[in-house]
């Protein structure tokens, strides 16, 4: 049990330090600043008639893009940058969130 | 009585020899080197048997809402990604360094259990709700509702249909808001 006990702390403290980097609680609003635009224009290659409108991811990507038009002016400034590596880009994010 | 002692003396034996096991610092606790693939596979079997035992009254909701999709997807992508990746991502510097290692939820044959779809999201919600000891998954019940763990579920159960297009739209911020 002991010995179980040990491993088991250690592990949460290295796990801890890790996880403490890239990850904190927060409310969605919290990512709008850096928010990345849909890029729709990916949706544009697709086949209308293929798509099978009862497909709930469809039908969400179709949602989402319709929201994009109409938020077209708002996010007008975030769009021309909408190719950045997702990745890095978040990790950078996390960083710079005061809590 | 001669038993009972014998039975104590024995244990004790076993706890001291395991306390000087533990003392001596011979037990790796490093990330980088794997278990032993025995210790590995009842660690295995111990998390599995807890989960389900744990999930198995959890009602599931109806999870084919689109909506649950465009909630679920910016909250994977901005909390899950870094460690269990994205389509047409192999690996990341969390999913490499982690032990044990997270699973790469963009495929298909990670998380969706034996083709029980019931389980399967049952045993994802639970897990993403309470986290699992020692290893480098979070409890993210203590700071988000069940509402937004159900979202992700939601998402997860599809990722490993979409594109790495489609799953930029889904899980873009940009701009849920509107501006009307
Ligand atoms: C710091 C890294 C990290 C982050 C961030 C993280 N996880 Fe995990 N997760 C893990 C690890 C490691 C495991 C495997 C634990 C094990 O094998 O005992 C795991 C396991 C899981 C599992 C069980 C997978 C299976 O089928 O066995 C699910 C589901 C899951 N995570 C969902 C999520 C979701 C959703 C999020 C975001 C809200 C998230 N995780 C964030 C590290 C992470």
């Amino acid at each position: 049990m002991r010995i179980k006990q040990i491993v088991k702390h250690s592990f949460i403290a290295v796990v801890a330090a890790a996880f403490s980097v890239v990850t904190q609680a927060h409310d969605p609003s919290l990512h709008m600043k850096n928010a990345e635009a849909p890029n729709c224009k990916a949706m544009e290659g697709m086949d209308h008639s293929k798509m099978d409108m009862s497909d709930p991811i469809i039908r969400a990507l179709m949602k989402k893009c319709m929201a994009q038009v109409h938020a077209e002016d708002g996010a007008a400034e975030s769009a021309g940058s909408s190719e950045k590596s997702g990745q890095a880009q978040h990790e950078a994010d996390h960083g710079q969130h005061k809590h | 009585m001669g038993w009972v002692k014998c039975v104590v003396s024995g244990l004790l034996l076993v706890v001291v020899a395991g306390l000087l096991v533990a003392w001596s610092g011979v037990i790796s606790v490093a990330a980088d080197q794997p278990h032993d693939p025995l210790t590995y596979k009842l660690l295995e079997f111990a998390r599995e048997r807890s989960i389900a035992r744990a999930a198995a009254d959890i009602e599931v909701p109806d999870l084919s809402d689109p909506d649950l999709l465009l909630a679920g997807g910016p909250d994977y992508n901005d909390m899950c990604a870094s460690c269990h990746l994205k389509p047409g991502q192999r690996e990341s510097d969390l999913s490499l360094g982690l032990y044990p290692a997270p699973p790469n939820l963009s495929l298909a044959s990670a998380g969706q259990g034996d083709g029980d779809e019931v389980q399967a999201a049952r045993r994802q919600f639970w897990v993403i709700k309470h986290g699992i000891k020692a290893s480098g998954m979070p409890a993210w019940g203590l700071t988000h509702d069940d509402q937004r763990i159900w979202a992700m579920v939601a998402f997860m159960k599809k990722m490993p249909q979409l594109s790495p297009a489609h799953y930029q739209i889904l899980t873009a911020r940009g701009d849920d808001e509107g501006h009307h």
